[in-house]
């Protein structure tokens, strides 16, 4: 019992990056409806900004930041010329799928060929441990449990307390109603790229602060459940991909722990099939081929 | 020298077959099929387990099935494997209306899934080792050297080709492929015309599946072997992007870009000379791809080989086709946000 | 209710004909478009097409299904680019100005379907409808506008989403008033409103509106309704201004229905 207790401390911690990733995904996915499947490369930049920036001596959490804002900028620089351009050319919602994948292609087999697919290791020296009944811990992962929980309040604050944050909101839900009510879009979705670039760039670095490693493919092994989380909760909805980001991965870890780890990918597409039959609306339209607009 | 020109030839046998089944599932029914490599899989795994003869204890792998059954039934094994795929998963994805990337994505999970099952369960396909040993076909009777039976490969796969590609085309340009293809572009009028269109569809889906699943016994046969490392992802992309450079929705252009595919991956790494570490060239492979189906995408979004227009002109009306000339018509047309 | 005499009435640039001369009696125009048409490339939907809203007017714009209601109103929103014509609102030139841009000038646009933000509250919706106010503006305009719709005060912190179909359009109409518009354009207002709820969103929240000076522009096909509320209406048929006229006077023509079912003209067309 007290391993599967254990179990539930680990997918807390493991939760951490699913959930960062996984709020910058539903904002991007919600606001441009273009379903990055790049979302795994970017973080891949953010861990390995992070991993170079604490090789040069930076601290290691002030290298999560500075990677989120590394990330920031490379997300938009990409939105702006490369998705823009395509949207513009009048990509159908798959195809968009695809070029991010193509964008994904280049980043990654670029980054190592010039590490000639090494792998690194974080150091993040001697732990101290610490435990909470069954359930042990590091200072570090204490650390990445309550950065998740900050940054989600932040941002929860922001698209609930803001006039921004809300216009976000709105953009999200009708573009054109937005325009409508002298709402400049173009730069809200500017915004959202940023923002959940930022996220995506910390959810990649604080990834790899857990797992101790690095290398061309980092974020492509957390990207499947990032997307999984994001779209079990609402598509734009913050607050359900962090719930969706909890359950995930307390669930993928006690599988993990029950014996059956190389099932951890059928729990969380199951729990997400679960979760849309459950509630089809959940998708918000993302079920019904309606016209669906792509803004970049 | 000799073996690599073969083996190209070969493996754009088993690409064309890959194209032209992809385009049947996405261009004529209309089902953006990204999970497309499971039906390879399948088809391969199928006809392996069909002629490796039963599991002993001597054997230093372990499967389900295990007959010794000889050719041509692995191969038909195979394709049904793949139809019956296809009809279950191509049911469950007409029967409703879903949007096409969730469509994409809904399939490439299953595939995703599809692919740790067998990974972690060794009693199906011998998990991540996957199966070898599978017996080629003909090859005991015939007594060939290894690049004679190469050459005779080439052979039955071209003949293999000539047939799908005849019998496809027919398909095609059937009233059932005119009628799909015009479906194709227009949802709402497809689905307004009733059941008979979604049938329609699953056939086709089915067909293509089966198709695939063709691919990939064949394949397997001239291999020998197959494992899960030849199923992941990119395999699909590649087979996507072989599609749409060489042009959608047409065989010919389908074929175009399978010629493509074992250029870059075989043509293409041989004859650079060796640099940097091993596994270099591997990894550039993949940018090359990407960057030439970025680019591609650009300058000719409808591929080197576009399949005609069907452009309807009543006589007085506004001239309608000019409107067709500038871009893409899509019925999911992205519109930008400032100024439309 | 200004009593100056306007002489634009109806220019003869589109075939319409003006039934009497009570278009002299119309107020300074607030929203003017002569001669507009829009489209979709060489395919013109509204073909020099004429109106005027003035303060205080509630304008009908009535015609068959595929007349060019909603691509003249998307028009006047920006979301299509002007192919011809001139649209002015009080003097300045719209088709220079980009839709999100056009609130600021005084376009307030009621869409027919998607006319709330369904995830946002009551209150975040009248924010919304206020973004281009100054933020110490907002809270004192939401109060104005909720004065004119109690119902919504009631319940300003749910979800737009939950509210029953006559509440919602009420607060459509609300979201678009936070900017104070100069002309109000409604776009089909009573579609998926059962009858009585929509009695009340014309005879009672439009007309009120237009008591209070608001110059409102609305496309019905709730034709009595419309007439019985307007005080002057446009026919568009096949995107051209077939007929215009005084609302009571437009109500007792009686070819009003051949008009509609049969795109043709029933009453020659003549300059003023």
């Amino acid at each position: 019992m007290n391993l599967y207790i254990e179990g539930i401390g680990f997918g807390i911690i493991a939760a951490a990056s699913i959930l960062l990733g996984a709020m910058g995904f539903t904002l991007q996915f919600g606001l441009t409806n273009v379903l990055n499947i790049g979302y795994g490369a970017l973080m891949t930049f953010g861990a390995f900004s992070c991993y170079l920036l604490h090789v040069w001596g930076v601290n290691v959490w002030i290298a999560v930041i500075l990677a989120g804002i590394g990330t920031s900028l490379l997300t938009l620089l990409v939105a702006k010329t490369i998705l823009t351009v395509y949207v513009r050319k009048g990509a159908a919602l798959f195809e968009m799928a695809m070029i991010t994948f193509g964008v994904a292609l280049i980043l990654e087999n670029t980054l190592a060929a010039v590490t000639r697919s090494n792998t690194y290791i974080l150091n993040m020296g001697l732990e101290h441990a610490h435990s909470i009944g069954p359930i042990r811990f590091t200072t570090t992962q204490l650390i990445l449990v309550i950065l998740a929980v900050s940054v989600f309040i932040l941002l929860d604050s922001f698209l609930n307390l803001t006039k921004v944050g809300k216009a976000l909101r709105a953009t999200a839900v009708d573009p054109d109603l937005a325009r409508a009510s002298g709402i400049a879009t173009s730069r809200i979705i500017t915004v959202a790229w940023l923002m959940s670039g930022f996220l995506c760039g910390m959810a990649g670095a604080v990834f790899t602060i857990d797992i101790f490693t690095v290398n061309a493919f980092t974020g492509d092994s957390l990207m499947p459940l990032v997307i999984v989380a994001a779209l079990m909760g609402k598509a734009g909805s913050v607050r359900g991909a962090v719930l969706a980001s909890l359950v995930l991965g307390i669930v993928t870890q006690v599988v993990s722990i029950a014996g059956a780890s190389s099932y951890d990918s059928v729990v969380a597409y199951g729990a997400l099939a679960l979760a849309l039959l459950a509630n089809p609306k959940l998708l918000q339209g993302g079920l019904v081929a309606e016209r669906v607009q792509i803004t970049v | 020298m000799q073996d690599f020109v073969s083996i190209s030839l070969v493996y754009l046998g088993v690409y064309a077959l890959s194209a032209w089944s992809l385009n049947l599932q996405f261009g004529y029914a209309g089902i953006i099929n990204f999970g497309w490599i499971v039906f390879q899989a399948v088809g391969a795994y199928f006809a392996a387990v069909t002629s490796l003869g039963p599991v002993t204890s001597h054997s230093y792998q372990s499967y389900i099935f295990g007959s010794s059954l000889s050719f041509p039934l692995p191969l038909i094994v195979g394709t049904l494997a793949g139809a019956v795929l296809a009809a279950i998963l191509g049911f469950v994805v007409l029967t409703r209306k879903i949007r096409s990337d969730f469509v994409a994505v809904i399939m490439l999970v299953v595939a995703i899934i599809s692919l740790q099952v067998v990974v972690a369960n060794v009693s199906l396909f011998n998990g991540a080792n996957g199966l070898s040993g599978i017996p080629q076909p003909f090859n005991g009777v015939m007594h060939l050297s290894r690049s004679g039976y190469q050459w005779f490969y080439v052979g039955w796969m071209a003949v293999i080709c000539i047939i799908v590609y005849l019998g496809i085309e027919w398909l095609c340009r059937s009233s059932w492929g005119r009628s799909l293809r015009a479906m194709r572009e227009d949802e709402i009028l497809a689905t307004h015309l009733g059941i008979n269109v979604q049938f329609l569809r699953l056939v086709v889906f089915v067909i293509g599946g089966g198709l695939a699943a063709f691919s990939g016994a064949l394949l397997v046969e001239f291999l020998g072997a197959w494992s899960p490392d030849a199923w992941s992802f990119v395999e699909t992309f590649v087979v996507f992007v072989a599609v749409y450079i060489g042009g959608r929705g047409n065989n010919r252009g389908a074929f175009l870009g399978a010629l493509l595919v074992p250029v870059i991956f075989g043509v293409f790494p041989s004859f650079l000379p060796a640099f940097g570490y091993p596994g270099l060239s591997s990894t550039l492979q993949w940018v090359v791809i990407a960057l030439l189906w970025l680019v591609t995408f650009y300058f000719r979004p409808a591929g080197i080989l576009p399949e005609g227009r069907l452009i309807v002109q009543r006589k007085g009306m506004p001239d309608v086709s000019s409107m067709f000339r500038r871009g893409r018509q899509n019925k999911e047309k992205s519109m930008l946000s400032e100024g439309r | 209710m200004t009593n100056e005499v306007s002489n634009t009435g109806i220019k003869a640039g589109g075939a319409a004909s003006a039934i009497d001369d009570s278009a002299l009696n119309r107020p300074t125009p607030t929203l003017v478009a002569e001669g507009v048409s829009f489209g979709y490339g060489p395919l013109k939907i509204v073909d020099g097409a004429s109106l005027q809203v003035g303060q205080g007017e509630i304008v009908v714009l009535i015609g068959p299904n595929g007349a060019g209601k909603s691509t003249l109103v998307k028009g006047i929103n920006g979301q299509l680019p002007l192919i011809e014509g001139k649209l002015t609102l009080k003097g300045t030139d719209l088709s220079r100005i980009s839709p999100q841009a056009r609130i600021r000038h005084g376009v307030g646009y009621v869409p027919q379907l998607r006319d709330v933000f369904p995830t946002l509250s009551v209150w975040e919706n009248l924010e919304m409808g206020g973004y281009i106010l100054s933020n110490a503006s907002v809270r004192s305009r939401i109060d104005e506008v909720l004065e004119i719709f109690p119902v919504l005060a009631a319940m300003r912190h749910r979800k737009a989403g939950a509210l029953s179909g006559g509440e919602r359009k009420m607060l459509a109409i609300a979201r678009a008033l936070m900017s104070e518009p100069s002309v109000l354009i409604l776009d089909e207002p009573t579609s998926n409103l059962a009858p009585n709820v929509a009695a009340r969103v014309i005879n009672e929240v439009v007309a009120g509106l237009a008591a209070r000076g608001q110059a409102v522009l609305m496309i019905e096909q709730r034709v009595e309704m419309a007439l019985a509320v307007a005080t002057w209406g446009y026919v568009l048929v096949q995107g051209q201004v077939r007929l215009a006229g005084a609302a009571s006077t437009l109500r007792e023509t009686s070819d009003l229905g051949s008009l509609f079912f049969s795109g043709g003209m029933s009453i020659p067309p003549a300059s003023i």
